[in-house]
């Protein structure tokens, strides 16, 4: 296979699963140019270990492996570096924002903050879990086993809970 | 809230996450190969530059500690006998201290992103912390530097001065030792003295790979604590 073949098929396995990478540079970076950097560092490391991928684990676990890696080393990197966040910095900027009432979007404001202030690896299993991962394959990713897995998510979705209840949301 | 309201905002949220318009996906892939260079030359440089800094403290680590030890056993003799002492002693502790360089970088080629979450990510911060290891051993050397001249013959024959002076500096340096053997370590690094000694940009990496790593450690043992 040539480069151009190499690049097109690297592009399609990159448009299959760019949600994660907008998620995870979304969820590790508050600001758009901290977010370019990591989606750009993030694609050049899974096309440098792209000929290291080992087929007896699914594309998805491997790629999800590096990308969280990744971010979460550039996220501690450049944690000193990092501002107080403020509610509209966490802002998630789209083209054509869906009719949402504004209570709504106050929900989904600090839902984003609540979650931009969990710890790195806390951040990555929900993120996970708000792909559909299932906790197996969510296990093999982080490392750790899957009754963690189902203990940890339900923890954190509680902790949701209570911010938004000490809001009275 | 409900959990039923929380799963429809997580929900929303999700699909927001997709939508966002802050990448541009297809034009990096396309440029992946003059990105590929630029990052593979920095990459390079950063990492030989580790790489390179950890192998020439091993390898000096290991000449001079073994020639420190050398130097002991030739001269073990009664009449050099602190001398001797001496050197072995610090001859070891290079040993010991090179042995931690030739782990980092171990530890160096070692790392995979493509491991679990967990592992790669202790690698990396183990990495960083270790470097106070190497400076607490490192330490244990002081005494050794302040008794190496003193012969059986001077401790005879020496005048009331020779105690007055060399006595109280080589106690108050392997107390000295001591107490940094024993406080160097990142609890202590909020205090003044860690900053100095380590001096403030090290001592930020310092603290966040402990904080990353008492998180994993939390994050592993999560479990049984309630």
């Amino acid at each position: 296979m040539n480069t151009t073949q190499q690049k097109q098929s690297f592009l399609g396995l990159i448009e299959q699963n760019k949600g994660i990478i907008i998620k995870i540079c979304n969820s590790y970076c508050s600001h758009k140019a901290d977010r370019e950097d990591l989606a750009q560092e993030i694609i050049y490391q899974l096309w440098k270990s792209g000929h290291t991928f080992n087929s007896d684990y699914r594309f998805s676990t491997w790629m999800y492996r590096i990308a969280l890696n990744v971010a979460i080393s550039h996220f501690r990197k450049n944690k000193s570096e990092t501002k107080p966040i403020t509610l509209s910095e966490w802002h998630i900027e789209i083209e054509d924002p869906p009719e949402t009432s504004s209570e709504k979007e106050k929900q989904l404001q600090l839902l984003q903050l609540f979650i931009s202030q969990m710890k790195e690896l806390d951040k990555a299993l929900m993120l996970l879990w708000l792909e559909s991962k299932s906790y197996s394959e969510i296990s093999e990713i982080v490392g750790i086993t899957e009754t963690n897995v189902a203990t940890k998510l339900s923890r954190l979705k509680e902790k949701l809970k209570q911010q938004f209840a000490q809001l009275q949301l | 809230m409900k959990e039923q309201d929380l799963n429809n905002l997580l929900d929303m949220y999700n699909r927001r996450l997709e939508e966002t318009r802050v990448l541009n996906l297809q034009t990096w892939v396309l440029n992946l190969e003059n990105y590929t260079m630029i990052q593979k030359q920095k990459a390079n440089a950063k990492l030989k530059s580790l790489k390179l800094q950890k192998t020439i403290l091993a390898i000096l680590g290991i000449l001079y500690g073994a020639a420190m030890v050398f130097l002991g056993i030739v001269s073990m003799k009664w009449q050099t006998i602190f001398f001797s002492i001496c050197a072995y002693g610090i001859g070891v502790i290079t040993l010991i201290a090179a042995f931690v360089y030739f782990r980092q970088l171990y530890w160096i080629n070692r790392f995979n992103n493509e491991d679990n979450i967990i592992s790669a990510q202790e690698k990396i911060t183990r990495l960083q912390s270790s470097t106070l290891w190497v400076t607490r051993i490192l330490f244990l050397q002081t005494p050794f530097y302040c008794l190496w001249f003193v012969t059986p013959a001077s401790i005879v024959n020496a005048p009331l001065s020779f105690f007055l002076i060399t006595l109280p500096i080589a106690l108050l340096f392997t107390y000295a030792t001591y107490w940094l053997y024993k406080n160097i370590h990142l609890g202590n690094a909020h205090k003044k003295w860690f900053k100095i000694l380590f001096g403030s940009r090290e001592w930020t990496h310092l603290q966040r790979s402990q904080q990353f790593l008492d998180d994993i450690e939390e994050f592993r043992s999560s479990i049984a604590v309630r």
